[in-house]
């Protein structure tokens, strides 16, 4: 499998930055060869591993300087708040006496829910590709730069939000025994989680665009895209409604859900994995090389 | 054109010592260039014209100015000339 396909083609599409990865690594590797000490090798590895980071970080503000990617991730914030925003107008009248009884202020479980809904769509709405027109490639390292900034914002500002609503689901639940530091701890793994999500959405839309746009109509890769999103991040769903009416504590059902959450990232990445490794089935004619 | 103190350097090494490998590049600037993005930075005035590369015995990409890259080099020393004349004066 050639460079320009797999991972590495995913990661680095255009040749100048592919280039530029690849030559680092060469650099690394044969400073690594010829180092005669232990210590020498070290100093090669780790000033290798400096450069190729320089490298990533160099084409992630490189890429994230490009219209396209302001483009990609404007209009998918924008999907995304809209989504959330309509998803917790829509739940909210159902569930506001309910929440009432509990002691939680309907508002705040309001506001929750429209910046966890945000947070979800947003991944999906990446996995997706807006913004981006066919045939364009996505530039993946500033996109992930984007993408970890705006979900780390969405978590900065939701962690206030969510510690406040664990508050009083915890004095309404009476839950004895769960103190704060576990309670953040968990907190802390659901965000990273949500973080790791939106990079892998990422990753896995692009792998579904590439795979299938030659056969099928652009939107209809876009939409294969969101829907394999949207399925994963709905796979737990029936497992998470389930421990919601059997685990007595809110602590044993927040470990389950975080759980559930690397489960889907794992589920994701074998997915990509899988479409990567299968991308070039048809060969060019004559030879056993994969089609250009 | 204007000439990033960057592109500069990698041009006066490339015309002062010849065809150059990257790190070979990075080694002779004394610290002037990094290695995390000396090949970012050659990609780039590859595609600007002003260097241009090509595989060596040791497969790795050996660096060469091109006519388009010793004139640029020659026109910023002229302009930095004249603005240190400038300043004297």
């Amino acid at each position: 499998m050639s460079s320009r396909n797999g991972f590495a083609g995913l990661l680095l599409p255009d040749e100048t930055s592919r280039r530029a990865f690849e030559e680092t690594l060469a650099d690394w590797r044969e400073e690594a060869s010829q180092a005669t000490s232990a210590g020498r090798s070290l100093r090669c590895h780790v000033s290798g591993a400096t450069a190729t980071l320089r490298v990533i970080a160099g084409i992630a503000l490189a890429q994230g300087r490009t219209a396209t990617v302001g483009r990609i991730i404007g209009r998918t914030l924008l999907l995304a708040a809209l989504t959330g925003l309509s998803w917790a107008a829509i739940i909210m009248p159902l569930v506001r006496d309910a929440q009432l009884s509990r002691g939680i202020d309907p508002w705040l479980y309001g506001l929750v829910l429209a910046a966890q809904t945000t947070t979800v769509a947003f991944s999906c709405f990446l996995a997706a590709g807006v913004g981006l027109r066919r045939a364009q490639k996505l530039p993946m390292f500033g996109a992930v730069a984007f993408a970890v900034l705006v979900m780390g914002l969405a978590a900065m500002v939701l962690a206030p939000l969510t510690a406040e609503f664990y508050r009083q689901s915890l004095a309404a639940a009476q839950a004895a025994g769960l103190t704060v530091p576990p309670l953040v701890r968990l907190s802390f793994a659901n965000r990273l989680s949500r973080v790791a999500a939106a990079v892998t959405f990422l990753v896995l839309g692009e792998a579904i665009r590439r795979r299938f746009q030659d056969r099928v109509h652009y939107a209809a890769a876009q939409g294969l895209a969101l829907s394999a999103a949207l399925g994963i991040s709905l796979l737990g769903l029936p497992l998470r409604l389930l421990i919601a009416s059997e685990a007595k504590g809110l602590s044993t059902r927040m470990t389950w859900m975080t759980a559930e959450a690397w489960f889907e990232l794992a589920v994701t990445w074998s997915l990509t994995f899988a479409l990567l490794r299968t991308r070039n089935q048809t060969r060019e004619p004559g030879t056993l090389n994969p089609a250009p | 054109m204007q000439l990033p103190s960057s592109e500069r350097v990698i041009l006066q090494l490339l015309v002062g010592k010849g065809p150059c490998y990257g790190l070979e590049l990075v080694t002779s600037s004394r610290g002037a260039l990094k290695r995390g993005g000396i090949y970012v930075t050659l990609g780039r005035m590859e595609e600007k014209g002003l260097v241009s590369s090509a595989t060596g015995e040791s497969g790795r990409r050996l660096y060469k100015p091109t006519a388009l890259g010793e004139r640029a080099l020659a026109a910023a020393h002229v302009f930095s000339g004249r603005i240190k004349l400038g300043a004297k004066a």
